[in-house]
C-alpha cells in the first residue's frame, strides 16, 4: 500500500469511480478495490479471501435458517476454516515460518505467497458469524455488503480490526462527506508519513546496530536498538493502520483507532489494551470472554488469558519466540495483577518509565530467531558495561538525535496533547495549520517514495 | 471557516496527487503497452514504469536527502555526504571472488610471455577513510590491496599506487560527486607505474591543462542531488608536445569506431561526461596506434578508472589494445579469441579494488 502506484494512480482512481458510482454501487466497487488489491499482493491471495467470505456468509445464513445444532456445528467450520486460511496462507509471510514446514519439514505448497488480507479476513470472517450465531445482531442480507465487510481492504496489511455492526450503517448508505474525506486525507498522509520518515529509518538503525557482535557493544547500544526496534514496529504497524483509516474515511466509513500512545501507559494490563487496541479487542471478545464467562470485573483468568495471548501470538505467525514472549508478557501480566495494590502506591511516571524498560528489555526474545542470542543481547542490556569507545552512541548522538525526538513526540501522545490544546484555545489555529501539515508531509512522503518506490510492511 | 478549510485540503490533495500522477502517464505513454504485455510481470513493470517517469525527479531526491541528512545522519544508501565530497563507502567487501580474480591472474602468467603488472587502486573511501566517521562501516582498503597483491605468484608484479594518492589526497585526486579518480589521480598512479617499470615518466610541466568542463554532476550526485555539494570539473591533460595518437579503433561487436584522438568530446554533452576518455565503458576492445619512438606494445585489461589513466600512457608504447573484460565476457569470447597475448611486450591489469571485488569477468584469462 505504500508505494508511488498505490498513492498517486490507485487511490485517486478508485475515489473517483467510488465517488461517481453512487450509493447504490458503491459496496460493488469497494469490493472490486479489495479484490484488486489482493491481486496486486498474488493471484492466490484470493482463494483465503474467498474461503472467509463464503464461510461467513454460509455460517451467517445457516444460523438463521437451520436448527441451533447445525448452526454451531457451521460456526466450528467457520473457525476451523479460517484458522486453517491463517496457518496456510497467512504465516509463510511472517519469517518464513510455516507449520507444516515446522511439523514435516515441507512447506505448505502455498508458502511464500503474500497473501494480502488473509489474516484480517479471517478475524471478520469468525466474528461476524460469532456474532449473529449469538443474536448480537441481525445477518446482512447481501452478499456483497457482507463481503464488503470481511474483505475489508483498507484494514488488509495490519488492521485495525473492525466489527460488522460498527460499519453496518455506513454499508448500508456509504456517503462521502467533506469533513470525512478531509479528515481521511490527513489521516492516509501522516500514515505515510510515520512509515516513510519514521519507521523505516528506525529499522535502518536496528540493522546497523545488531550487524554489530552483540559482545562488541556497549549497553547503552543495546538500549538503543531495542528502542529503534520497538519504535520501528510500533510505527509501521500504526502508519499502516492510520492509512486504513484514512482510506476508510475517505470511502465514508468511521473506524476505531488501533493506538492510544501505548508508551505512555503505567502498566502492562493497560499497555495491551492501547497496543492493537482492535486486535486485543477482537481476542478478548471471542477467545478470553467466551473462555471465563463468570469472571468479576476486576479479576483476571490466567488459563483463558493464555489462550487468549496464545491464540493472538498464533495469528502473527508461528515460532517459538513468540511464545517466550507471550509467556513472558503473561507472567508480568500476572506480577503486575498480583502486586497491583502496591504498584498503585507509585508515581505514574516512575511505573512508565519501568513498563517501557522492562517492554524494551522483552523485545530480544521476540526479534532473535534464536534464544541464545537473545539472552545473550538481553544480559549486554543490563550488564552496565563497555560504554567508552562505543562508536554507537557517538553515532545515534550525532545522526539520530531528531528522530528520537519525533519518536517521543509522536509515541507518547505529546503531538495529541499539543493539538488538544491548541483545539481548547483556539480551534481555528488547528483548522489552518492542517491543510499546511498535511501539503507539507505529503511531498515529504513522496520525496521518500520517489526515491524507494516500494515500501513493504517490515514485520 | 472549517469547511473551507477542509475544501482546501481536499483540493490541495487531489491537485497534486492528479498532477503528478497524470504527468507520470503523459511521460509513460509511450511504455503503457508494456503493462499488458509482460504477463506476470506487469506489476513490476508498472511499478518500475511509475518510478522511472514520475516528474521532479531530482527534486525528490533532493528533498528525501536533506531530510534524512537531517534526521538520520550522512550515510544514504550506502553514499557518504559531507561538505566536500560525496563518496561510496564499502562495508561488504567480496574478499572470496578477488582472490579468486588474483588466482585466474597467476594462472594466466604462467601461460603468458609478457610480464604482467596490476594495479587496484584505492577508491576515494580508500583514500579518505581517515576523514569517515568511526560509525561508517567501510573495509580498509589499504589491508584488502595488501593481502591481494601478497597472494600473487611469480610473473605478476604489484603496483603500488595507494601511498602516492595517498600523499596526494589534499589535491583534486577524486571527484567529489563520482566513485572515480580524475585526471590528477591517474596521473599520480600512472607517474610510480612507470617509475616501477623502470623507466621515467613524464612530469606534469610537460601537460598543458585543458578545461574540458566544469559542470560535471557524477553518478553518486546523480542518486542524491545533495545540493550542497561542488559540482566537479572535467580535466584533460595535453602533451606540449602534441598528440601522440596516430590512430584509435574501438570495437564493440560487430561495430567499430575510428578516431584520431583518445578524448571523445561528444560525452561532454551528456550525462555521463567521464566517458570522455576513450567512451568510457562502452567498448569491448580498443586499437590505439602512436607516433611513439618505442617498439612496445601493451596490453592493457581494464576496469573503470583505466580510462583515465591511457592518455599518459600513449607515449611509452607504439601500440596499445585495450580489453574490457567484462563486455568480452558478455560477447561469449576468451582473451585468445580477441588479442594474441603473446605479441605484447607487457600486460597490465588495472582495476580499482571494489571493482576487482565485483567482476566475475576474469575467466576470459583461462
Amino acid at each position: 500500500m505504500v508505494s508511488i502506484v498505490f498513492l498517486y494512480f490507485f487511490l485517486p482512481v478508485f475515489i473517483a469511480v467510488y465517488a461517481l458510482a453512487g450509493q447504490k454501487y458503491r459496496p460493488v466497487v469497494f469490493l472490486t478495490a479489495g479484490v484488486l488489491v489482493a491481486c496486486w499482493s498474488s493471484l492466490w491471495g484470493l482463494l483465503p479471501i474467498a474461503v472467509s467470505m463464503m464461510t461467513g456468509w454460509v455460517s451467517a445464513l445457516v444460523s438463521v435458517k437451520c436448527s441451533k445444532k447445525a448452526a454451531a456445528a457451521m460456526l466450528g467450520i467457520t473457525v476451523a476454516l479460517n484458522a486453517a486460511s491463517v496457518v496456510v496462507f497467512s504465516y509463510s509471510r511472517f519469517y518464513g515460518a510455516d507449520l507444516a514446514g515446522i511439523l514435516t519439514g515441507h512447506s505448505f505448497p502455498f508458502a511464500g505467497i503474500v497473501s494480502a488480507g488473509s489474516g484480517l479476513c479471517a478475524l471478520h470472517s469468525i466474528s461476524y458469524s460469532a456474532d449473529v450465531f449469538f443474536g448480537k445482531y441481525e445477518r446482512e442480507r447481501s452478499f456483497i455488503k457482507t463481503a464488503c465487510y470481511i474483505a475489508f481492504f483498507p484494514s488488509f496489511i495490519c488492521g485495525p480490526v473492525i466489527r460488522y455492526d460498527r460499519i453496518r450503517e455506513e454499508l448500508s448508505h456509504p456517503v462521502i462527506s467533506y469533513d470525512k474525506l478531509a479528515e481521511g486525507i490527513r489521516t492516509l498522509v501522516y500514515g505515510f508519513a510515520e512509515k516513510l520518515v519514521v519507521a523505516a529509518p528506525l529499522l535502518d538503525l536496528w540493522n546497523r546496530i545488531s550487524g554489530e557482535k552483540t559482545e562488541n557493544l556497549s549497553f547503552a547500544s543495546c538500549w538503543i536498538a531495542a528502542a529503534a526496534f520497538s519504535g520501528s514496529l510500533y510505527f509501521d504497524l500504526k502508519a499502516y493502520c492510520d492509512i486504513a483509516k484514512g482510506l476508510g474515511l475517505m470511502a465514508g466509513f468511521s473506524m476505531p483507532d488501533n493506538f492510544n500512545a501505548p508508551f505512555a501507559c503505567g502498566g502492562f494490563n493497560e499497555l495491551i489494551r492501547r497496543y492493537c487496541i482492535t486486535l486485543f479487542e477482537w481476542f478478548r471478545d471471542y477467545v478470553y470472554r467466551p473462555l471465563c464467562p463468570k469472571r468479576k470485573s476486576d479479576s483476571i483468568c490466567l488459563p483463558a488469558m493464555l489462550a487468549a495471548i496464545s491464540a493472538s501470538l498464533l495469528w502473527l505467525g508461528l515460532g517459538g519466540r513468540y511464545f517466550i514472549w507471550g509467556f513472558f508478557f503473561l507472567l508480568i501480566i500476572t506480577l503486575e495483577y498480583i502486586t497491583r495494590k502496591l504498584l498503585a502506591k507509585i508515581n505514574h511516571v516512575v511505573r512508565a518509565i519501568f513498563m517501557n524498560m522492562i517492554f524494551l528489555g522483552s523485545m530480544p526474545l521476540l526479534i532473535f530467531p534464536s534464544s541464545k542470542d537473545a539472552l545473550s543481547f538481553i544480559g549486554r542490556m543490563f550488564s552496565f558495561s563497555g560504554l567508552p569507545g562505543d562508536v554507537y552512541i557517538v553515532y545515534v548522538v550525532k545522526n539520530y538525535f531528531i528522530m528520537f525526538i519525533i519518536f517521543v513526540i509522536l509515541a507518547f501522545g505529546l503531538a495529541r496533547f499539543v493539538k488538544t490544546a491548541l483545539n481548547q484555545l483556539n480551534p481555528n489555529i488547528v483548522r489552518i495549520v492542517q491543510p499546511i501539515c498535511q501539503t507539507v508531509l505529503l511531498l515529504v512522503a513522496t520525496a521518500f517514495l520517489a526515491v524507494s518506490p516500494t515500501q513493504g510492511f517490515m514485520f | 471557516m472549517k469547511k473551507t478549510l477542509n475544501l482546501i485540503s481536499i483540493a490541495g490533495f487531489f491537485i497534486i496527487v492528479v498532477m503528478l500522477g497524470g504527468f507520470t502517464v503523459f511521460r509513460a505513454r509511450g511504455d503503457l503497452g508494456r503493462i499488458f504485455s509482460s504477463g506476470a510481470d506487469a506489476k513490476q513493470t508498472a511499478s518500475d514504469l511509475a518510478q522511472g517517469y514520475f516528474p521532479l525527479d531530482t527534486n525528490w531526491k533532493s528533498l528525501h536527502t536533506m531530510i534524512t541528512r537531517a534526521t538520520t545522519g550522512s550515510e544514504i544508501n550506502g553514499i557518504y555526504s559531507d561538505d566536500q565530497r560525496l563518496m561510496r563507502v564499502y562495508p561488504d567487501y567480496d574478499k572470496g571472488r578477488a582472490f579468486s580474480n588474483i588466482g585466474l591472474i597467476n594462472n594466466f602468467a604462467k601461460r603468458a610471455d609478457a610480464p604482467i603488472s596490476l594495479i587496484l587502486a584505492p577508491t576515494a573511501a580508500g583514500v579518505y577513510q581517515s576523514g569517515l566517521p568511526d560509525f561508517i562501516d567501510n573495509t580498509n582498503q589499504l589491508e584488502i590491496i595488501n593481502s591481494l597483491y601478497y597472494k600473487l605468484g611469480k610473473g605478476v608484479g604489484a603496483i603500488d599506487v595507494f601511498y602516492p594518492l595517498y600523499s596526494a589526497k589534499a589535491d583534486y585526486i577524486y571527484y567529489r560527486t563520482s566513485d572515480c579518480w580524475t585526471s590528477l589521480g591517474a596521473y599520480y598512479a600512472y607517474e610510480d607505474l612507470i617509475r616501477q617499470l623502470g623507466a621515467t615518466p613524464f612530469d606534469l610541466s610537460n601537460y598543458d591543462l585543458e578545461y574540458a568542463d566544469e559542470s560535471y554532476y557524477g553518478e553518486l550526485y546523480q542518486q542524491l542531488c545533495f545540493k550542497d555539494c561542488e559540482q566537479d570539473a572535467i580535466n584533460l591533460f595535453r602533451s606540449k608536445n602534441g598528440s601522440t595518437v596516430d590512430k584509435v579503433t574501438l570495437y564493440d561487436g560487430d561495430e567499430e569506431i575510428e578516431a584520431r584522438s583518445v578524448y571523445f568530446k561528444s560525452a561532454l554533452k551528456t550525462d555521463e561526461k567521464k566517458d570522455v576518455f576513450l567512451k568510457g565503458d562502452s567498448f569491448t576492445r580498443a586499437e590505439i596506434d602512436t607516433g611513439s619512438q618505442t617498439n612496445k606494445r601493451l596490453l592493457l585489461i581494464k576496469g573503470t578508472y583505466a580510462n583515465t589513466m591511457i592518455p599518459f600512457l600513449l607515449p611509452h608504447y607504439k601500440h596499445i589494445t585495450v580489453i574490457d573484460p567484462d563486455r568480452l565476457k558478455a560477447e561469449g569470447k576468451t582473451l585468445s579469441d580477441a588479442v594474441d597475448y603473446d605479441a605484447y611486450d607487457r600486460i597490465l591489469v588495472l582495476y580499482d579494488c571494489v571493482q576487482f571485488s565485483k567482476t566475475d569477468s576474469f575467466d576470459i584469462l583461462r
